[in-house]
């Protein structure tokens, strides 16, 4: 939710990143110049997510003609599978309604506080206009429809005023709300509202292009976007929003700013939608700047988490998939919830173990993305691996797992055995690079298990050392740290303007 | 080695193999697993462990001779493999065994070997690891509560040193150890680690007051908040001793 910042500036203000021409080298490239457009609208939006459909409505009631488009097969994008938090004040309406006091200017202290780890590096001309902004873009999205559990609001980012509201989960449909998230109550009351202003929205279009006047020079005129692979030519009479969300589904993309987050590494949000950094990417290509880009690698906030459902291949701590949502088949398995990581020890891919797996910092984390053994000089070297989390019976009975499918995905990621050397010759999986050699799972296990009775843990002094792994049969689960979405983007104006 | 030859005729004369195909003669692989063996181990006393062996084709190891050894190779206690696969897993045929421990306190890194009965498969072995100590002097009783209500905690895992304990229904657990300074820890998934430190020179009640974990449901968005302190007591009964410790 912080990239996306609402903005009620203008009637091309809202949200994502509004471009209106950007001056740059004449190159006549006749061929390339689009001709005949097959839509037009006033303003055409890429990503019907939260910021799209917000910049969507806001435009229509400023009487502009939109036309949306997503590429996913359904609307929502991240926001839908989310938790519905909302960290807007101000002095909203439901803050006023709980007795709390807030203002645009605590919102702008409070975001930019010096002592806050994370958000001191924001960019303060825009955090003055999204202050300005919270109270007004709060009582937009109820006027919208959105609905909120009226419950005392929390403290959120480090903030001095309670502002932290939920949305009401849409229904009890899955069919609608994906995967049962909050979230789905932001999106869904969001697209009704606007279909029913008379927002177009276009699915299963891809962003490919967009048009300038000439090539590369000129004002922005439209975009092409891509269905079933034919391409598309939208014409927008007033301006063009990008609202894709995130780049971090794009493996290059985000290696730009932390060159371990290779390919092992999945991502939150998916495999509900992607964001592949379409929107930036198509956006630099005419000029746009990147901003905002000191959270991907600033360990402070989410970009890096530790998987807390393992034994699936998305386990991101607040995102659990529901065996029953319509995207589950993609998904694979919901994972088994880690209570305590006193049940488990994580070996990478050699079947050794790196790191105190009690540690919830980025020194875990850091850990996981190591050398591994791997001096750099044979083979891959960046990024960490596969991390497997290691157990045994007794732990699935002190969790209360029960290790079987819809629970874990045994197709790739989670295995299990009679013996620790079985287990280590059963793992595979697209990123394990090569077979986890049995004797040193065996060594590993029989270490730690030693250090258990000793209680003491010399290598990696892990507190608290209870429970040995030595009950048949044994088990070992997909444990890989995932990443957190949507971290930064596209530089604007305070208009929002590209 | 195995010779490809012949597995059909090896299978007959000891495991009776499942998986058949000759090319697959070269992966029937020994492995075992040790557990069961209470830790630490008094010295002198016979001890007991469970051992069992799974073949990475699935053969029935059913009568297969399993040995420990010491570390200096001489066998201390052996039997064979029992008929039915232990509980949970698809073939790990297993068996308890008995030795007798060590005369001095110590580390240990004995090997458990299985038989190769035919040519099959190879012998399996694995090293397992041990503690041995002085027979205990005195009775700790540990009771943890709830801090805030005083109810009894049941299933809590408790350390006091290298020994270890866990609470029944009423709370309690009952440990005993040799006369020393012990570092004492109680665990339970729902609440918070809880450690301490406590003298025992005689035998000595401890209660623990251990508190809920706070709920662990993490916010989607950025954890700004270091984890708060929380402070707690422990109650030592008998000789009136309060120790205060920060867990969290």
């Amino acid at each position: 939710m912080n990239r996306r910042k609402f903005i009620k500036d203008g009637a091309l203000g809202v949200g994502g990143t509004a471009l209106a021409g950007v001056a740059l080298q004449e190159t006549n490239l006749a061929a390339q110049r689009v001709t005949k457009w097959d839509r037009a609208a006033d303003v055409v939006i890429a990503g019907a997510g939260c910021s799209g459909l917000c910049a969507a409505i806001m435009a229509r009631d400023r009487g502009a003609s939109v036309l949306v488009v997503e590429q996913n097969h359904d609307i929502g994008g991240h926001a839908m599978v989310s938790g519905g938090r909302i960290p807007l004040g101000g002095g909203t309406r439901l803050q006023k309604k709980f007795g709390i006091a807030d203002s645009a200017d605590q919102v702008y202290l409070d975001h930019t506080d010096p002592k806050n780890l994370e958000l001191r590096y924001s960019d303060r001309d825009l955090v003055r206009v999204w202050a300005d902004e919270n109270a007004a873009t709060f009582d937009f999205l109820l006027d919208n429809g959105v609905k909120f559990e009226e419950v005392m609001p929390t403290l959120v980012n480090g903030g001095t005023v309670p502002r932290l509201f939920r949305t009401q989960v849409f229904s009890d449909d899955l069919k609608e709300t994906i995967n049962g998230s909050p979230g789905s109550g932001l999106v869904r009351a969001l697209e009704k509202s606007a279909r029913a202003k008379g927002v177009q929205i276009l699915l299963r279009h891809h962003l490919t292009r967009i048009v300038r006047e000439n090539p590369s020079s000129g004002r922005v005129q439209g975009i092409t976007a891509t269905v079933d692979d034919k391409p598309v030519n939208i014409q927008a009479r007033k301006g063009v929003i990008i609202a894709t969300g995130g780049f971090t589904s794009n493996v290059e993309f985000r290696r730009t700013f932390d060159p371990r987050l290779t390919e092992e590494y999945q991502v939150a949000g998916e495999p509900w939608s992607k964001q592949p950094a379409d929107g930036e990417l198509l956006a630099m290509a005419i000029g746009a700047g990147l901003w905002g880009t000191s959270n991907v690698a600033s360990e402070r906030g989410r970009s890096v988490t530790k998987t807390r459902h393992i034994g699936a291949r998305y386990g991101y701590e607040n995102l659990r998939w529901n065996p029953n949502s319509p995207m589950f088949p993609l998904a694979g398995g919901s994972g088994l919830t880690v209570r305590s990581f006193q049940d488990v020890i994580c070996v990478n891919q050699w079947g050794l173990r790196f790191w105190n797996e009690l540690d919830d910092t980025y020194g875990f984390l850091n850990a996981c993305l190591s050398r591994h053994a791997n001096a750099g000089k044979n083979g891959k070297t960046n990024g960490g691996g596969p991390i497997w989390a290691i157990f045994d019976a007794d732990a699935v009975m002190r969790e209360e797992w029960d290790p079987k499918p819809p629970n874990v995905d045994p197709n790739g990621w989670f295995y299990s055995a009679d013996t620790i050397a079985e287990l280590a010759r059963k793992v595979a999986n697209p990123y394990q690079s090569q077979p986890m050699p049995p004797r040193a799972l065996e060594d590993t296990v029989a270490k730690y298990n030693a250090s258990v009775d000793a209680g003491k843990d010399p290598e990696f002094g892990r507190p608290g050392l209870m429970f040995k792994i030595q009950k048949p049969p044994f088990y070992a689960a997909w444990s890989t740290p995932i990443l957190h979405d949507a971290l930064a983007g596209l530089r604007t104006n305070r208009r929002s303007e590209g | 080695m195995v010779s490809p030859e012949s597995p059909f005729s090896a299978a007959s004369r000891g495991a009776r193999l499942l998986v058949s195909k000759p090319e697959d003669v070269a992966s029937h692989e020994t492995s075992l697993a040790v557990w069961d063996l209470a830790s630490p181990v008094v010295t002198g006393r016979r001890a007991t462990l469970k051992v069992g062996a799974a073949c990475s084709c699935g053969c029935d190891l059913t009568g297969t001779a399993v040995a420990i050894h010491t570390e200096a190779g001489r066998p201390v206690g052996s039997g064979t493999l029992g008929a039915a696969p232990w509980p949970g897993t698809s073939a790990l045929y297993w068996t308890e065994l008995d030795f007798a421990a060590p005369d001095t306190e110590g580390s240990y890194s004995w090997t458990l070997q299985s038989g190769a009965p035919e040519p099959l498969h190879q012998q399996g072995s694995s090293a397992f690891r041990f503690i041995t100590v002085n027979p205990p002097e005195h009775r700790v009783t540990l009771k943890v509560v709830e801090r805030q209500t005083g109810a009894p905690i049941d299933a809590v895992e408790l350390r006091l040193g290298i020994f270890r304990a866990t609470t029944n229904e009423a709370g309690v657990a009952q440990v005993e150890v040799p006369g020393g300074a012990y570092d004492v820890t109680a665990w339970k998934i729902g609440y918070e680690i809880l450690s301490s430190r406590a003298d025992v020179a005689g035998d000595i009640s401890i209660q623990l007051e251990v508190a809920a974990a706070a709920d662990p449901e993490q916010p989607y968005g950025p954890r700004l908040c270091a984890p708060q302190e929380r402070r707690g007591v422990v109650r030592r009964h008998g000789p009136s001793l309060a120790l205060r410790f920060a867990f969290r």
